[in-house]
């Protein structure tokens, strides 16, 4: 059973002297459990189609459904880490993660206790009393994956989350993503520049060319790259050449 | 921990910022007291008018008649309560105007130009009318004071509002956040800041108002007595109230200012 749909999505931004078309005619299936990278040259409309998913923005053409529902229509089940961590500075760490329960109403002792053990468990568990101005860029983000994490959403959308971070540390959250995901089985949409992490991530990749953003190219990761945890993926003899075969792809995109 | 050596290039460096301070406030006294001497000595000597300009002596010479009578605690007394309530009502009203601009985004943008309008306005020109729809008593002079700082108050925190970066508005969303919970977790705190720095400008705000209004309305605190003065040509009395102005309007910046270093240290550094 398809879990998301995405059916002839396009959209356009609107200015009092212009309209820019930031997507054209998008249409893809998600399954339940999958993991879906979509990469793409800059200003493609890779934020945009997330923020459509989310039903943050409503497009001005097409449909999204979760599970054959409109997602506008139905209670939020997703979880959306941005570009950026954008954690509330005025906030802890825990009163961050705590953030989506205390909107939805549901922060109660155990809600409280299951952000503290959701710090641990990401390695950041000491830092739940502090704010976030006193913690370093992995950390943040960190934070910020916990708080997407709590309210246990059906399905994640990663904005290029590990975009601003050196390289050692984004290769062990890269891991953490992918194993937490794993571990509750969860279906993810991760947008990224980066083509590696795309690889070593996920198990299908949608390229999209930029003015306006459409589908270019559908990948489907080679199966034992899928299996395999980001690190390892990296290490194996079947990632450069199918990375060759992406990489080609995007040159060809003239980007 | 450091040697001795480092232990003890600190204790000197301690040592230059304590002579430094020493020196800084050495020169704030010598300051005054040149002032109040210079002021006594060309009175005396009358190189200044003594009607116009007064002298130091006198001007104590008028506290401690003023102070032992006890008549000028009323006028004190009337003067702060006014100012300070001026300075709550229009801080606080301003803040409030901002949240329902904020709130209706289409009332803000029809009453966009009237803002400019009433922004631009020399508030105390409606002094006279205030005095006629209030009646003349506190409660037209607090009125003063609020009109003076209410505008430019409800401008300042409602762009400031509208500043907050949309992004927080959006993580909120993807929670589910209702428009009453986007402002009171984002559109609010994030706008502390600017919230607490329009309080330094108010204080200022708020002593105009209230002075002028005073001047109007002609009935008691300091204000009214530099008019009084005026009308008798008493220029102590004149001069007396003026130092007692900046005395407490000095008082109350300082508070202010105490209140937004505790507020603004509290924020960054919980
Ligand atoms: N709020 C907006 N108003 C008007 N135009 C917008 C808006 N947001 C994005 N755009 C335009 O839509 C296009 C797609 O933007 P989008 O942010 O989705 O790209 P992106 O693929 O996420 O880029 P990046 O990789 O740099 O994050 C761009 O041309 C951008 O200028
Ligand atoms: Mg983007």
């Amino acid at each position: 059973m398809t879990f998301l749909t995405v059916q002839h999505v396009s959209h356009q931004y609107f200015s009092s002297d212009n309209y820019t078309k930031a997507l054209e005619d998008i249409s893809f299936e998600v399954s339940e459990g999958q993991f879906l990278s979509l990469i793409g040259p800059s200003g493609c409309g890779k934020t945009t189609l997330l923020s459509i998913i989310a039903g943050l923005i409503h497009p001005t053409e097409g449909t999204v459904l979760l599970e054959e529902n409109e997602i506008q229509k139905q209670k939020v089940q997703l979880g959306y880490m941005l570009q950026q961590d954008y954690l509330f500075p005025w906030k802890t760490i825990k009163e961050n993660v705590l953030l989506g329960p205390h909107i939805q109403r549901k922060k109660d002792v155990s809600m409280e206790k299951q952000a503290e053990e959701l710090l641990a468990e990401i390695g950041i568990g000491d830092t739940k009393n502090l704010y976030p101005n006193q913690l370093s860029g992995g950390m943040r983000q960190r934070a910020s994956l916990a708080r997407t994490l709590i309210t246990d959403p059906k399905i994640l959308l990663l904005d290029e989350p590990f975009s601003a971070l050196d390289y050692q540390t984004k290769l062990k959250l890269e891991n953490l993503v992918a194993t937490i995901l794993k571990t509750y089985e969860k279906t993810a949409i991760l947008v990224t520049h980066d083509i590696e992490e795309a690889i070593a991530m996920s198990d299908t990749i949608i390229m999209l060319s930029a003015s306006p953003g459409k589908i270019h190219k559908i990948f489907s990761v080679p199966e034992e790259l899928q299996q395999m945890n980001p690190f390892e993926a990296r290490q194996h003899a079947a990632f450069p050449s199918f990375f060759q075969n992406v990489w080609k792809e995007m040159d060809d995109l003239g980007q | 921990m450091g040697n001795k050596y480092d232990e003890l290039r600190f204790f000197q460096y301690k040592q230059k910022l304590k002579k430094e301070r020493r020196f800084i406030t050495c020169w704030q006294i010598f300051i005054f007291i040149m002032f109040f001497a210079c002021w006594e000595i060309s009175s005396r000597l009358k190189w200044i008018d003594p009607l116009i300009f007064s002298s130091p002596s006198r001007v104590a010479n008028l506290f401690l008649e003023k102070t032992t009578d006890g008549s000028i605690w009323l006028h004190i007394q009337v003067t702060l309560l006014e100012t300070v309530a001026g300075f709550i009502i229009g801080t606080i009203g301003g803040i409030v105007l901002a949240g329902v601009l904020w709130w209706f985004p289409k009332i803000s943008k029809i009453l966009d130009p009237y803002l400019v309008v009433l922004n631009a306005m020399p508030k105390v020109a409606l002094g006279p009318i205030i005095i006629v729809a209030l009646g003349p008593g506190y409660f037209s002079i607090i009125a003063m004071g609020v009109v003076i700082a209410i505008i430019i108050t409800t401008i300042v925190v409602y762009s400031a509002f509208r500043e907050v970066d949309e992004n927080y508005v959006k993580v909120l969303r993807t929670f589910g956040a209702s428009r009453y919970q986007i402002f009171k977790e984002a559109i609010f705190p994030a706008s502390i800041p600017t919230m607490i720095s329009t309080f330094k400008v108010n204080v200022g705000l708020a002593w105009v108002g209230v002075i002028v209004g005073e001047f109007l309305v002609s009935e008691k605190g300091l204000g009214y007595l530099i008019i009084y003065g005026f009308q008798v040509f008493d220029f102590t009395l004149v001069l007396f109230s003026l130092l007692l102005i900046a005395f407490f309007a000095g008082i109350m910046y300082q508070v202010v200012e105490k209140i937004e270093y505790k507020l603004i240290q509290n924020r960054s550094s919980r």
